[in-house]
Formats: C-alpha cells, structure tokens, sequence
C-alpha cells in the first residue's frame, strides 16, 4: 500500500517539474538551484524505491510496538482463537491420557489374572502327568518282576500288560496239561492193544478147547459104538461113554458161552480206546495259533506303553517350559508400571504446555500492552525444560528397558 | 500216512520215519516200531521228513516212546522237523525232553 502510494507520487512530481521547465524555458530551468532541487527529488523517490524493494524492515519488536496502538484491539481476540482450541485439545490428551492409564491398569490386572490361571493349571496338568508317568514306571518294574510274582496274588489283575501276560502262562500250562492228558491216553491206548492182544490169546486157547472136546464128542461116538458090538458086555461101557459125550458137549457150551463173554469185554475195551483216542487225538494247531497271538498281543501292549511313557514324558517338558513361560509373561506384564510413569510423564508436559499458553494469553489479553519480554522469557524457559526433558527422558528410557528384562 | 523203521548196520541206531499225517491212525504200528526199538540198544532217530501234520496223540506217543526206552535217560532225536512242527514242540516243553533239529 505504502509502495503503491510512493510509486505513484513521482509521476505528479516529474510532471510539475515537466511543467516547471515548460514555462521557464530549457536552460534556465537546468541551470543553477533547480537543477540541484529536481536530480534531489528524483534520487529520494529512487531511494524509497529500492529500500521496500529489498524488504528492508525495522525491528519486529519496533513494528509491533508502532502498530500495537493500532493492532491492539484486534490481538486479544486472535490470541483466544488461537489458545482457546489448543487449551481444549491439551485438556482431551489428558483424558486421554488418563484412560489409557487406566485401560492399561485393568488390562494389564485382568491379564495378570489369567497368566496365574494358566500357570495354576499348568502345574496341575504337570503334577498329572507325572502321577502318570510314575504308574507307567511302577507297571514296567512290575513286568519285570513278574516271572517271579506270577505265584502271588497281589500281583494278579495289576495291569494290562501283566494280565496280558499270565493269560500267557495260563496258556502254556493249558498246553503242557494237554500234553500229558495226551501221554497218558496213548499210555492207555497201548495199554489197551495189549489186552487186545491178550484177548486174542484166550481166543485162540478156546479153539483149543473146541478141539478137545469135538475129538472127545468122537471119542465117546467111536466107545458107544463099539460098547454095542460087544453086546450085552459092553452095556455098562456104553452109559460111561454117553456120560463122557454130555461132558463134553458141556464142554464146548462152556467153551461157547466163554468165547461170547470175551467177546463182549474186547468189544468193550475197543469201545473204550476209542473214547481214550478221541481225547488223545486233539488238534493242537489251536492251541500253538493261540500261544502266539498272545504273544504278538504282549509285543503290542509293551510297545503301546513304552510310546505312551516316551509321550508323556515329552508332555512333561512341553509343560514345564509351558510353566516357565508363564511365570517369564507374568514378570513381563509389570511393564504395566513404567507405562504408567511414562505417560504421568506426558501428563505432566500437557499441563505445562497449558500453563506456557495461559501465559500468553494473560500476557496478550489481560494487560492494556502486549508483554513482548515476558513472552520471549517463558519461551526461553519452556525451550529449556523441554530439552532438560527430553535428555532426562532419553536415559530413562534406557535403564527401564534394562529393568524389564532383568525383572 | 506210513511208518517205517530201519536199523543201523552195527545195531547202534534204530530209525522211525513217519510221513503224511502224524495221528492217532498211525498208533498200532507206532506200537510194534517201540517194541522193536526196545530191543535195539542205543539211540533211536524219529524222522519226522515226510510228516505234513501232526496232532496231539503224536506228542503222546513220543512221550510213551520216550517212557518206553528210559524216561529220561532215553536217548531219542527227532530230526528233519519242520517250522511248524518245531513250534509245537517248543510251545509244550517237549524241546527239552528230546533233541529236536
């Protein structure tokens, strides 16, 4: 405005001295004083010219003190525009700040709370495992013993694997009882071929027997016979010979009536080696099927419980780090208390900046003249905490982050 | 199903070859072979080569052989069992009464 005000005096300026030199003609007018007078004017104007050309402007201070007369009334009023806002966001970030605080304190207990839970339980989930695995050990020591403790009864029905086992043992003494049932019923299957035997020796004795008596049948034929040649002589000779053919067809009833009995006892003893021979004659293809899928039964369990044990035994680590972990997160979460410094920190910096601007505003608005000085003091000041600050804060920050992970 | 005995040339060893089926059918000539063998001193061989099966009553007729010729001063081998046949024997002790191969 200024500019465009000196800019445009020059123009009537050269122009009444156009008009001057105009009326008193060209040499007279370049001549002598006006000569002096006019080049003086030009080069004033050519000066102001050039000095708001290169900016030059007087102190801030000076300009401020010249217009606080007139910019006075309007300052106050810029300043509360200014303040106002800025005060209201530094009183939001203490809110804010505040409700983080706290967010961060229940958070921080309901975390707290959960970590002991989880390490509660994983103590527990450890001391079952290990009641476990002292069973699983207890059971092993068992099947060693077992071969020893079979024949007592407290070791019965202990475990799998021992029940397992004695089924074993019942097994193979099922067998050897088989075994000697078998023996003893081929003992009396031979036993009984010899009485066969003998039996067939009385049988051909019998036929013996027969004979006799068919040649003592002839015998008394041929006496009765020649007892009637000689008449009446021979009478008496012919009863003794009847007498003699009775006994002996007596003799073959007897012999008969032997043969028959015998007979019937062979068949007997027959009927008997066959019963011995079923009982002798069993299939033992079963009973050795048997044995050995016990066997591979056993094999089963004990490895089933070596890979039980060696998995427990895993779950066991897996839960003690588990364990450890927790306990480590648990000390972690005090971090909790050097949040809570920190942002008390950043609270306390909110409430300065506050203050740094109730300053400015009571120095701007509540006195008739803006304190300049003052205003450049709590600058000076507020620049010089907040650098103490900032240095201070620095080396906190360190040793804390040394302190968490020493907790 | 066949049995048939042989004895050594010096009378040292009497032999039992059994092949087919090893069962109660076989006991009336099991029967004479024990017999002769008891006439026989020295060891007695059970060649069991042939044998395809063998039921319970074949265990018993060894131990009745075996009983035969001397409990347990018996000199008896059974040889030329197979697989099965030496699972059997091992499965009712009868290993350790006989020498089994």
């Amino acid at each position: 405005m200024i500019r465009a005000i000196l800019s445009l005096l020059w123009i009537p300026y050269l122009m009444t001295v156009g008009l001057y030199c105009f009326q008193l003609g060209y040499p007279e007018a370049l001549g002598g004083p006006y000569l002096i007078v006019i080049t003086a004017g030009i080069w004033f104007f050519f000066a102001i010219n050039i000095i708001y050309r290169t900016g030059w402007k007087p102190g801030v201070n000076q300009t401020l003190g010249r217009m606080s007369g007139n910019v006075k009334k309007g300052m106050p009023g810029l300043m509360e525009g200014i303040i106002q806002p800025a005060r209201e966001e530094l009183s939001l970030i203490h809110e804010e700040v505040e409700q983080a605080q706290n967010l961060i304190k229940d958070a921080i207990l309901e975390l707290n709370q959960a970590f002991v839970e989880i390490h509660g339980q994983a103590l527990d989930q450890q001391r079952a495992v290990m009641g476990l695995l002292d069973s699983f050990a207890q059971e092993a020591e068992s099947q060693e013993n077992l071969v020893e403790v079979l024949s007592e009864e407290e070791s019965k029905g202990q475990s799998l694997a021992s029940f397992v086992n004695e089924i074993g043992d019942l097994l193979r003494n099922l067998i050897q009882m088989l075994v000697k049932v078998n023996h003893q019923g081929v003992d009396i299957c031979f036993n009984i071929d010899d009485m066969v035997d003998q039996f067939d020796g009385i049988f051909n004795h019998l036929v013996g027997i027969r004979k006799i008596a068919d040649k003592t049948n002839m015998l008394s034929l041929n006496a009765t016979i020649e007892a009637a040649r000689a008449g009446k002589a021979g009478q008496g000779f012919a009863v003794v010979a009847e007498e003699v053919r009775n006994l002996s067809r007596h003799s073959l009833d007897f012999s008969n009536q032997i043969e028959s009995k015998a007979d019937e006892t062979k068949q007997a003893i027959v009927d008997c080696q066959s019963i011995v021979r079923k009982l002798a004659g069993e299939d033992v293809t079963q009973a050795v099927e048997a044995r050995e899928r016990i066997e591979i039964i056993l094999n089963d369990v004990t490895i089933i419980n070596d890979t039980v044990s060696s998995t427990l035994e895993e779950v066991s680590c897996l839960t003690q780090s588990l364990s450890l972990g927790v306990g480590n997160a648990i000390q972690s979460l005090q971090f909790e208390d050097i949040a809570r410094q920190i942002l008390d920190k950043a609270a306390t910096h909110a409430t300065k900046l506050d203050e740094f601007f109730e300053g400015i505003r009571s120095a701007v608005c509540d006195s008739d003249k803006i304190d300049m000085e003052k205003i450049e003091q709590d600058l000076a000041s507020l620049k010089e905490r907040c650098s103490e600050e900032v240095h201070k804060m620095a080396s906190q920050a360190c040793v804390n982050e040394g302190e968490i992970e020493l907790f | 199903m066949s049995l048939s005995t042989s004895v050594s040339s010096d009378q040292s060893k009497f032999t039992i070859e059994i092949s087919g089926r090893f069962d109660f059918n076989l006991h009336r000539q099991f029967r004479e072979a024990y017999k002769e063998a008891s006439k026989v001193e020295g060891e007695i061989l059970v060649d069991l080569n042939g044998t395809e099966y063998m039921d319970s009553s074949a265990l018993g007729m060894l131990l009745v052989l075996r009983d035969r010729s001397g409990g347990d001063a018996a000199n008896i081998s059974i040889v030329n069992c197979s697989d099965e046949i030496k699972k059997i024997f091992s499965i009712s002790n009868m290993d350790q009464m006989f020498k089994i191969s």
